[in-house]
């Protein structure tokens, strides 16, 4: 089961569908509304798409999840802006998104080859890695770009922050950072297991 | 006129849609077969988006907003992406089979293109978009960004093709890295 994170065509293209969030999440918060709102559009728009496997096909099935996502999206936006109102303003136009982002993260095969539940569980692993690694560029960017923590200041009182880790050039860094740690760690433990 | 250049610039240089808003970075930065093709598939994406703004705009401005509906502009965008797209498909496999046959072999881009959709959602919410003549030079402008990042990092990919790079950085990670450094540097236009 481990053995699936050390594969890059597992891993890679939930870093690919970071990459346009980076644009708007610099806070922890922020990160936690979207990470949120994409677990929930993949797995249901998974679930969804295996419910209607009878009619659809490994060709049809990106296209109808783009629709059905839009759909989960623009029904969820509204419990989500009650809980995090701010966050929700904040990601904008980012939300919506999230339709072209769903077909990048789910796997297929299960969807339409398994039953519900295997389908369910089958994109609320890579989504909730999805989700995860939103929160850390968020959390990272955060502390370094703005100097605090959930809202609460940490060190801007000693030292100024580097605001280029707000920016959009600051979050493609921290998220490319974060791919050559992956992959380092990941060359590392594969090493040690052929030993 | 100064509307309409701004606009421009804003749209290709300081609100580049790759560097700025972060929409299409991977499929601007993944490498090409050669200039030709991936002017070919810029030319492809920016047509797709002045197409999609065309009939999204007044969609959104005559009936969306008036009725109070504007959750539901991306909906209306998804539909009108995949609609036009379909349309292309149907009339390019009847007429123009060379087009059939590029546009096929790119339809996961043209579907699942965030810039595509992104493009069509800032049409309507971004605040230097006045009208509709704006909004489909923004869309034109958008798609001119897109084709000159995507230039800049075919230069970018030839030269780290013969470069000696860890395996740990090759590929996406560099591209990340690279994509970083120059949205720092258009971030630069913003003073002109």
């Amino acid at each position: 089961m481990l053995k699936v994170l050390f594969d890059r065509k597992v891993y890679y293209p939930l870093f690919i569908a970071a990459v346009p969030l980076l644009a708007t999440v610099c806070g922890t918060l922020t990160a936690v509304a979207a990470a949120l709102a994409s677990v929930i559009t993949v797995t249901l728009s998974a679930l969804i798409i295996s419910a209607l496997k009878g009619f659809l096909n490994k060709t049809t099935a990106p296209f109808a999840q783009l629709v059905i996502s839009v759909g989960i999206v623009g029904i969820l936006t509204v419990p989500l802006a009650l809980i995090l109102p701010d966050e929700v303003e904040a990601l904008g136009i980012y939300l919506p998104l999230l339709a072209v982002i769903a077909p990048i993260i789910t796997d297929y095969d299960p969807c339409l080859e398994s039953s519900a539940g295997k389908a369910a569980l089958g994109a609320l692993i890579p989504a909730a890695g999805h989700g995860v690694l939103i929160i850390i560029c968020g959390i990272i960017r955060e502390v370094i770009g703005l100097g605090s923590i959930l809202g609460f200041d940490l060190y801007t009182k000693w030292l100024a922050p580097v605001a280029f880790f707000a920016t959009p050039a600051g979050g493609l860094l921290v998220l490319g950072l974060l791919l050559i740690a992956y992959n380092v760690i990941v060359k590392h433990l594969t090493v040690k297991e052929d030993k | 006129m100064s509307a309409v250049i701004t606009l421009l610039a804003a749209a290709i240089l300081t609100d580049n849609i790759v560097l700025s808003k972060l929409l299409g970075v991977t499929e601007a930065t993944t490498e090409q077969a050669g200039l030709f093709p991936l002017l070919k598939k810029c030319g492809l994406l920016t047509a797709l988006m002045l197409v999609t703004t065309a009939a999204f705009y007044p969609l959104d401005r005559f009936v969306l907003s008036p009725l109070g509906i504007e959750y539901l502009s991306a909906l209306v965008a998804i539909i009108i992406i995949c609609g036009i797209l379909a349309l292309i498909f149907i009339l390019s496999k009847r007429f123009l089979p060379a087009v059939y046959g590029f546009i096929s072999r790119n339809s996961a881009l043209l579907y699942c293109s965030a810039a595509v959709l992104g493009v069509c959602l800032s049409s309507v919410t971004y605040d230097k978009i006045t009208n509709y003549p704006l909004a489909l030079l923004y869309a034109v402008g958008a798609g001119l960004g897109f084709t000159l990042v995507s230039i800049i990092f075919y230069g970018i990919n030839y030269r780290m093709a013969t470069a000696d790079l860890p395996d740990t950085v090759k590929g996406l990670p560099i591209s990340l890295i690279i994509a970083a450094l120059l949205s720092l540097a258009f971030g630069g236009f913003a003073g002109i």
